[in-house]
């Protein structure tokens, strides 16, 4: 005669029962509850696939069949109190009986059967989490969505899948370890579930994929220490500020700030507000990887009015006039931002910048970095090419 | 009369004669008791019963391991078990012919 295992229901009817027998019979010794018990999930399976009611109903409570199996062994009854009952089975046991209620409703068959049914579509589901689990903690490090890239991840993808599949048609689960890491599994999966289906309706922005980063313009920010870095300035060996400095990674990418920078509340004076004012490209790109970037006092009905617009400028009395320089290796500038605020500076030369200012244009350095030219030459010192000794300063 | 009170004093030697015929697991002995018309009979009151004669060295156990579900507990009997049958037996027909006079309808006397 074939086991009716196919049934999942009928399974954990009986193991249930057996379970909240063998916790009446506890105060025997281990070997004698095995000996009473020992093969009662197979004897309750064959008594659950000859009928729809539900075991506790035919056999009454687990207590009163716990008694009368110990009565009929030739053994005392129990005078030991019993002992609370174990979260887990309480748990299940709740969970047991309300089953048992919704089997009992109209719809309760039906609904049964639909769920047994999909089943493997859970199988899949788990198996297809847990892939990302291990792909995200132990491979990437990074808390997101990912497909299989790889051979290895292949095999790997369908090894989980061959493995939740063979769990839930039941490999194992006489084995109560195997029992509570599936229940551990599930619940963590079911868990892991939500950021998965976060994913699906909004998924996170990869960086290859952005327009912005391709160009070689970061939006994703320039972050120090925690901090969210919105403007760099840098000095020279000499000591004085560096106009139009790009930064480049390792990579050659550049180390840009966000253009998403909107002015804090703190920016708000009288109706107008303090910005950033990106250097520009010969291209007409802002370029959020040249520093530092000047500020501009601007009004604040005008700055949300343009500040979606394409450029990103707020203002168009803000835009530098055209320059551009020969350079090989970096993005060529118009011509560095201008610091309309100068208090914004650590150290200020003390000029009065302006849009409109001569500059001079130097040649590009293929060593570094390029120091491109100050907006106003007559006032601040000549652009500093970086020498091949440090000068001490003085 | 309520038959489950008769059924305790011959459980024992029911569950032996069943088994005697074939070995079975738990649940096939109940089915087989049922069967044969001692519908009365409580599941726990067997495996109880199966449990206590094989302490008592009545019967065999052996474990059929299954791979797609729990494993079966078999019960047989053995020479021990034969010899408490054929006693048993004897007892009951001693037994059952004095209580079936005895419960014959008295004579009706004129």
């Amino acid at each position: 005669m074939s086991l009716p295992t196919t049934n999942p229901v009928a399974w954990h009817e009986a193991s249930s029962y057996a379970t909240a027998v063998r916790h009446q019979l506890d105060d025997l010794g281990p070997d004698v509850v095995e000996e009473l018990t020992g093969g009662l999930e197979a004897d309750l399976l064959d008594q659950a696939a000859e009928s729809a009611v539900p075991l506790s109903e035919r056999l009454g409570d687990p207590g009163g069949y716990a008694a009368e199996l110990r009565a009929a062994a030739g053994l005392a009854p129990r005078t030991a109190p019993l002992p609370k009952e174990g979260v887990a089975v309480a748990w299940r046991r709740s969970w047991e009986e309300n089953l048992a209620t919704m089997r009992r409703q109209p719809w309760g068959p039906t609904a049964e059967s639909v769920a047994v049914q999909l089943r493997p579509v859970w199988w899949l589901v788990r198996a297809w989490v847990a892939f990302q689990v291990l792909v995200d903690v132990m491979v990437s490090g990074v808390w997101n969505m990912a497909l299989p890239w790889s051979f290895g991840s292949w095999v790997l993808l369908l090894a989980l899948v061959a493995g939740s599949v063979a769990l839930g048609r039941g490999l194992g689960r006489t084995l109560v370890p195997v029992r509570v890491a599936t229940l551990v599994g599930n619940l963590i999966a079911v868990l892991m579930l939500l950021p998965t289906l976060a994913w699906v309706d909004d998924p996170p922005a990869a960086s290859m994929s952005d327009p912005m980063a391709e160009q070689g313009y970061a939006t994703t920010g320039l972050v120090a220490d925690g901090r969210t870095v919105t403007n760099v300035f840098p000095y020279g060996p000499d000591g004085e500020p560096l106009q139009g400095v790009t930064l480049l990674d390792q990579d050659g990418e550049p180390i840009a700030v966000s253009a998403d920078q909107m002015p804090g509340d703190e920016g708000y004076e009288e109706g107008r507000l303090r910005v950033q004012v990106p250097n520009w490209t010969a291209d007409g790109d802002p370029a959020w990887n040249v520093f530092p970037m000047g500020t501009a006092s601007v009004d604040a009905e005008d700055f949300y009015a343009t500040y979606y617009t394409e450029t990103g400028a707020p203002g168009s009395g803000l835009r530098p006039p055209y320059r551009s320089y020969e350079d090989a290796t970096v993005p060529r500038l118009r011509v560095p931002a201008v610091l309309l605020d100068p208090s914004t500076a650590l150290r200020s030369s003390g000029s009065t910048p302006s849009p409109s200012s001569s500059t001079t244009p130097t040649t590009g350095t293929s060593s570094a970095p390029t120091t491109a030219p100050t907006p106003t030459a007559a006032t601040t010192p000549p652009p500093v090419t970086p020498p091949v000794t440090p000068a001490p300063t003085p | 009369m309520d038959t489950t009170q008769l059924l305790k004093g011959v459980l024992d030697v029911a569950v032996l004669a069943v088994v005697a015929r074939e070995d079975g697991y738990g649940y096939d002995v109940v089915r087989r008791l049922r069967a044969a018309g001692l519908e009365e009979v409580g599941d726990a009151s067997v495996y109880g019963t199966l449990r206590r004669l094989y302490s008592a060295g009545a019967l065999t156990s052996y474990v059929v391991p299954s791979e797609e579900g729990p494993h079966r507990k078999y019960y047989g009997i053995n020479g021990q078990g034969q010899a408490m049958l054929d006693e048993q037996r004897i007892s009951w027909k001693a037994f059952s012919q004095i209580m079936s006079q005895l419960l014959e309808p008295a004579e009706v006397r004129p």
